[in-house]
């Protein structure tokens, strides 16, 4: 029997390319939440309130300050004892999403902070509150300073969805080593996992560098001429 | 009619303004010299409340702008409040600002910039406000300049920009804060040309300036700050050529070589 094993592929390509689509869904479901619930975090953090600022802090330490693993097995396992049943996909999406919202809220507040403060000042002189100085001015020139370091949040976080399988999430990874186990066809096995990750992870990179150089240029017009 | 009443304004231990009394009438073009780190800006961003000040009142045609007395559960007397945000902006609306660095929005162009405040302060619809949009930008001669980003304009026109930008709210009173003192000098020129078809058409304007020429051309009052005081002020022709405090002479002497 040869190390890499056609007839395995062909048998068990199909439960992988299962587990691939798993991995990509979860992981669009958690950065889409993500990049939405990270703003609102992020003002909570900047936010005059003392109260709501140090809740704000005490989320994104916790998150900051223990594994991502220990939390999902903690949502999924621990949870249950006090009354939240959630299922396997359903806690893996909140732990994955309370994870990343916390760290890309501080991306996003680290991007709001780089806005220069005349620019709200400019705002205000044309007779902007400051919720629409944020929403109009301010914010899209956050997103694009932050634009880089989410998309590289973006890569990562595909490749943490294989955490999902501590909580039986049947993603890529997990299916992976429940097919290798039974077929005892490792190098196989694994061989073609990582292939698959490989090719959406490698596209997904080639797109975060392209979004990258993109919002490093200036503001430019689409003009023909 | 801008009044200010015995303004103060410290941050942390350092007082800028040290009671400043000062009311501007309409139509006027008040140019406030001094040193720098004598509060001039300060004094100027306090107008519009970018600067909250330490104490001190601030009325705009006699009521006070940005305070208000409210009641207060369990106390006889009413105490004075800040305004809320909506009403804060209204008052901003009335008074344009120009800053040193332009403060222009990078990511809208020209028009954008110059509408923006309109649809997203004021609220009028897109179609009104970019034909005003495009009005202010040819009344500062950068029509052909529309659909450009503030990156690919030069610093006069930037200035130009923002000019417009503040123009189109149709504002009561225009601030200028060091407009000309981030540009080269070959521009500062087509920026002073606007501010001075401004002061034609009867625009009331407060100018923080560095250009002594101009402030003299223009100016119904010069106001020389030193040290957060107003030390002296009065008609160009009197300040600029008889001034009569020495700190006023030594103050030009050093900027009139």
């Amino acid at each position: 029997m040869e190390l890499f094993n056609l007839d395995v592929v062909a048998q068990y390509g199909p439960a992988l390319l299962r587990g691939l689509s798993v991995t990509v869904f979860l992981t669009t479901v958690v950065i889409l939440a993500a990049l939405v619930l990270a703003i609102p975090v992020a003002l909570i953090r900047m936010s005059p309130n003392v109260v709501l600022r140090g809740f704000g802090s005490f989320y994104v330490e916790v998150i900051r300050g223990t594994p991502l693993l220990l939390q999902l097995v903690y949502i999924y396992y621990v949870l249950p004892s006090l009354g939240v049943n959630l299922d396997p996909m359903l806690a893996a999406i909140v732990g994955l999403t309370l994870n990343y919202t916390a760290y890309m809220s501080e991306v996003y507040r680290g991007g709001i902070l780089a806005v220069p403060k005349s620019q709200w000042e400019a705002a205000a002189t044309v007779g902007m509150t400051k919720a629409r100085a944020f929403h109009r001015i301010v914010l899209p020139q956050a997103l694009r300073i932050v634009t880089p370091a989410l998309g590289n949040y973006f890569i990562s976080l595909f490749k943490d969805t294989a955490l999902a399988s501590v909580v039986t999430v049947q993603e890529l990874t997990f299916t992976g080593q429940i097919i290798s186990a039974r077929s005892y066809q490792y190098f196989t096995i694994y061989t073609v996992t990582g292939i698959l990750y490989l090719a959406v992870g490698y596209p997904a990179a080639l797109f975060v560098r392209w979004l990258e150089k993109r919002t490093s240029q200036a503001y430019r017009p689409k003009r023909t001429t | 009619m801008i009044e200010l009443l015995d303004i103060r304004k410290s941050f942390g231990e350092l007082e800028v303004l040290r009671g400043i009394t000062l009311s501007i009438r309409p139509g006027e073009v008040v140019c406030i010299i001094g040193p720098s780190g004598s509060g001039k800006s300060t004094l100027l961003r306090c107008i519009n409340f970018l600067e909250q000040p330490t104490s001190g009142r601030i009325l705009i045609d006699g009521r006070q702008a940005y305070y208000t007395l409210v009641e207060r559960a369990g106390s006889a007397r009413p105490h004075l409040a800040i305004r809320p945000e909506r009403e804060i902006a209204a008052v901003r609306r009335r008074l344009g600002m120009v800053f040193q660095d332009f403060a222009l929005f990078p990511h809208l162009t020209a028009l954008g910039n110059v509408t923006e405040g309109l649809v997203f302060g004021l609220g009028v619809n897109r179609s009104e406000a970019r034909r005003r949009g495009l009005d202010m930008l040819a009344r500062v001669g950068l029509a052909d300049r529309a659909d450009h980003y503030p990156d690919e304009l030069s610093g006069g026109q930037k200035q130009r920009v923002a000019i417009a930008r503040s123009l189109a709210m149709s504002p009561e009173a225009m601030l200028f804060d060091e407009p000309t003192s981030a540009l080269d000098p070959e521009l500062v020129g087509e920026v002073l040309e606007v501010m001075k078809k401004l002061t034609a058409e009867g625009m009331t304007m407060v100018i923080v300036t560095h250009e002594m020429k101009f402030a003299h051309e223009v100016a119904h009052r010069v106001v020389f700050l030193d040290r957060g005081r107003i030390v002296e002020e009065g008609p160009p022709g009197i300040v600029f050529e008889s001034p009569r405090h020495e700190r006023t002479r030594s103050f030009l002497a050093r900027v009139m070589r």
